[in-house]
């Protein structure tokens, strides 16, 4: 990578705040200036002015976007987990939008937009570690961070271009300039950690919960990684070019900090947290599978079925054996789909995958009843004259 | 495969981005001419009814570029800009013989169509340019005449318009700061070529019946300053430098 | 802003790379993906020199954004549809010749959200169907990616012939493009001859 490569990075990070890259890759203080989420807050000077009215543009597109999730009753309950985290007279600064994307991320803009993406509602386990999200990306808010990285990507990038006028100076100078970049931008991400976790533990949510989620997510890497015969991704470190702290150190520091705020009087609303994911989760879990990662899907499924097995849950650990389709997958998958239909509240499109598991496996004759099942249950089904072919119904 | 396409974009906005970033020495690549029209041949406005252009929302970007080469929009040349160039554009189209009306301010499903053509007619456009009006490695069939279109479904715009053709206007301006002015002026001396203040704008005229794009202009080193009024009288005459008259049948022409 | 950074790479002069683009007369048989198919379109295509995998090649009539036709022939098992550029971290799903025709429409599906990176796609109707005389499966689908909010839809073919894959597929913007050749799509599948 040159320098340049990195720069780009670096700014093409700057508009958004997110939560985690794992993809390429604070102690600034606001003063006794009005903070971003005080009612009626206007920007304050020509640079936070051009920043929201960037952010604006992108809103109104954004408003637009086919992958908004719109459901009023999924986004009233998380905006109501930002309102308990950050107060009722704070959280109105904010403007969520959730995002139909199925990785683990959010991010928030300097005018106040919220993006939280639907893979990180699928990883989640819990109010509180929600909350440890929300309550992250609302620190970058209060405490303008995309305008102190814009401020200081601008004022390094202007001392590079000097730099790169200046005979015999290297690219050493302008290397340790880049690096200073990634180093504050580590030191914000740090700094919104912990005002979440005062925030937290400021209003009943279990601060260590901020650290666990990290510690799922390196489950989930390792997961991912032994399925795909590979090494972990857990504890690679970008090291110079990290823009966030790297996920080990995050949920050390985390946990130590946890455990300085006591563990009494907190909540972490798993019940509540379940019960309105419950329409969501089929469809954020059909997302995952399609994302053909076998060991990253089966460890949330694992995760999700803690409670116990739902027929939803097994449906979809069936369709997850099917799509790989190696070994006894198949096998495996006809269990699942079996023990879905012994629930009871099987929805049709269980018999539709055993159907069409137990015809890949050569049980034509049962395949074909399990199929003839699907059709009856859902004869309006957008498959119905492929199935029907394949059921020898026609 | 699309994806890939808009990666590949990205990259190469990486690599202008890059160019920005510090003054690379005298570069190898061609600079193309900076102007660019066409007009759908045969085009003529209709001659016995009134035409009625709707101004859409222009997309536009005023900002300043640092000494390293970043590009921060100014809100206040931005809100300046955009109000300038609607009312310079209604004007000069009222010069010409046109009534002229500005879209308005929309929400729910209309603005969700009016986000669909929007997108659509980037789209479209990008097409143009890369196969019509700069065609580098364009398409073989593309080679002769200007055919784009949006198709006749746009006919929602005009019923939410309220008129017979759709003006779309895009602009951008960057001006330099006086850091990077001064690294200009240094770096020139030195013989290295800096990318820098670019301002550029192009515009296109949709019939809103057929979903035709019947003009377009394209000026990647366009003059004119939208942040005050008479800067943005001059800014819209290059614009629409070559608009189709009233009462003057084009002859198919491209290029500059 | 796409576009700007498309006039940015005019004004820099960063051109892309030269690919190549060669006329597919109208009503002329047509050899596909190095002879293993013909076709017989029944209108002027562009046919691409870059190609999506070494079982695959692409048309289009205005441009890759507003049309883009795409044939893959003979892919065997254990390969993938398109080249699988991100192997490490972002696998495409393999091809495996013991799958059934709807485990193509799921494969499919699968391999465009991750190379597409999104998560708004969608499969419709998924019908019976012939290509060049084999038992096939017809199925259309439609999505949207991140950051060109532009609605697509697409209509794809495919059957496995001597445990190959071929599939043949069009997709184009929902509004006006996909309406105005689809008719023609389906006119041009009914030509192809699979073995040439």
């Amino acid at each position: 990578m040159t320098k340049n490569t990195l720069l780009f990075f670096a700014v093409a990070a700057l508009m958004l705040s997110p939560l985690a890259s794992f993809g390429a890759s604070s102690s600034a203080t606001a003063a006794s200036r009005p903070l971003p989420s005080a009612i009626g807050y206007e920007p304050q000077d020509e640079d936070e002015r051009g920043l929201w009215l960037q952010m604006d543009e992108f809103e109104r597109d954004l408003k637009n976007s086919k992958l908004l999730i719109k459901d009023p009753q999924l986004n009233t309950y998380v905006r109501g987990v930002l309102c308990r985290t950050v107060g009722a007279e704070r959280c109105g600064a904010a403007r969520i939008y959730i995002m139909r994307t199925p990785y683990f991320n959010a991010s928030m803009a300097p005018n106040g937009v919220m993006m939280v993406w639907s893979g990180l509602l699928l990883r989640v386990r819990n109010e509180a570690e929600l909350a440890s999200v929300l309550g992250h990306e609302f620190g970058h808010f209060e405490n303008q961070h995309s305008l102190q990285s814009f401020r200081d990507i601008r004022a390094k990038t202007d001392a590079i271009a000097w730099l790169s006028l200046v005979p015999g100076v290297g690219n050493l100078a302008r290397f340790s300039i880049v690096g200073s970049l990634f180093k504050f931008n580590r030191q914000m991400e740090r700094e919104a950690d912990l005002i979440s976790l005062d925030y937290m533990a400021a209003n009943g949510y279990d601060p260590m919960a901020a650290s666990t989620i990290w510690g799922q997510l390196r489950g989930e890497m390792d997961a991912t990684a032994k399925a795909r015969k590979q090494r972990s991704r857990k504890d690679m470190n970008f090291g110079f070019w990290a823009t966030h702290p790297n996920t080990k150190e995050r949920m050390e520091y985390l946990r130590k900090a946890a455990e300085k705020k006591g563990s009494v009087g907190f909540t972490d609303g798993a019940k509540k947290y379940r019960k309105a994911m419950t329409k969501w989760w089929p469809r954020l879990m059909d997302d995952q599978i399609k994302l053909n990662d076998f060991g990253a899907t089966e460890f949330l499924l694992q995760q999700l079925a803690s409670e116990g097995w739902t027929s939803d849950l097994l449906f979809a650990r069936g369709e997850l054996y099917r799509a790989r389709a190696k070994k006894d997958d198949l096998v495996k998958a006809i269990g699942f789909y079996r023990q879905a239909i012994a629930k009871r509240d099987a929805k049709a499109e269980v018999w539709r995958g055993l159907g069409l598991a137990l015809l890949r496996s050569g049980a034509k004759v049962e395949g074909r009843a399990a199929l003839r099942k699907y059709l009856s249950r859902d004869p309006e089904a957008d498959d119905n004259a492929m199935i029907a072919l394949m059921a020898g119904s026609k | 495969m699309l994806a890939r396409i808009s990666v590949f974009l990205l990259l190469s906005t990486a690599a202008v981005a890059m160019q920005a970033a510090a003054p690379a020495a005298a570069s190898p690549y061609i600079y193309y001419g900076s102007e660019r029209s066409a007009t759908k041949e045969g085009f003529s406005f209709p001659e016995s009814e009134q035409v009625t252009i709707v101004i859409m929302r222009p997309d536009i970007f005023v900002g300043a570029q640092s000494t390293g080469g970043m590009d921060r929009i100014n809100a206040e040349w931005t809100g300046f800009g955009r109000d300038n160039l609607i009312s310079a554009t209604r004007k000069y189209l009222q010069h010409g013989g046109f009534q002229a009306s500005a879209m308005l301010e929309l929400s729910g499903d209309d603005a969700n169509i009016a986000a669909e053509y929007r997108a659509l007619f980037k789209t479209v456009t990008n097409a143009a340019i890369q196969n019509s009006l700069w065609p580098v490695d364009g398409l073989p069939t593309k080679k002769q005449g200007f055919n784009w279109t949006l198709g006749p479904s746009i006919s929602h715009l005009a019923e939410l318009g309220g008129g017979n053709y759709g003006l779309f206007l895009y602009s951008y301006d960057s001006y330099s700061l006086p850091g990077r002015k001064a690294l200009e002026i240094i770096g020139f001396a030195k013989g290295l070529e800096a990318v820098s203040q670019p301002h550029i704008g192009y515009a296109g005229l949709v019939d809103l019946k057929t979903g035709e794009l019947v003009w377009m202009n394209v000026n990647v080193r366009i003059g004119g300053d939208v942040r005050r009024p008479e800067g943005a009288d001059d800014r819209v005459s290059q614009l629409l430098n070559n608009f189709p008259q009233r009462g003057v049948a084009a002859s198919e022409h491209r290029g500059k | 802003m796409r576009l700007f950074f498309l006039l940015s790479i005019i004004l820099t002069g960063a051109a892309p790379a030269a690919a190549g683009w060669k006329i597919m007369p109208a009503g002329t048989a047509a050899s596909v993906v190095d002879e293993k198919l013909t076709v017989t379109p029944s209108q002027r295509w562009n046919r691409w020199s870059s190609r999506p995998s070494d079982y695959g090649e692409i048309w289009t009539i205005d441009g890759l954004s507003l049309n883009e036709l795409s044939f893959f022939a003979g892919i065997p098992s254990g390969k993938t549809i398109y080249h699988d550029r991100q192997s490490k971290r972002r696998p495409l799903p393999k091809f495996r010749s013991n799958m059934l025709l709807t485990d193509i429409v799921e494969l499919f599906e699968s391999t465009n959200r991750i190379v597409l990176q999104t998560s708004l796609f969608e499969v419709g109707e998924t019908i019976p169907a012939k290509l060049s005389g084999h038992d096939a499966v017809r199925f259309r689908y439609s999505y949207a990616i991140q950051g060109d909010e532009l609605k697509r839809n697409g209509e794809a073919v495919a059957a496995i012939v001597d445990g190959k894959l071929y599939l043949v597929n069009f997709v184009a913007p929902a509004i006006h493009y996909f309406d105005r050749d689809i008719d023609n799509f389906q006119k041009l599948v009914d030509t192809i001859k699979i073995g040439g």
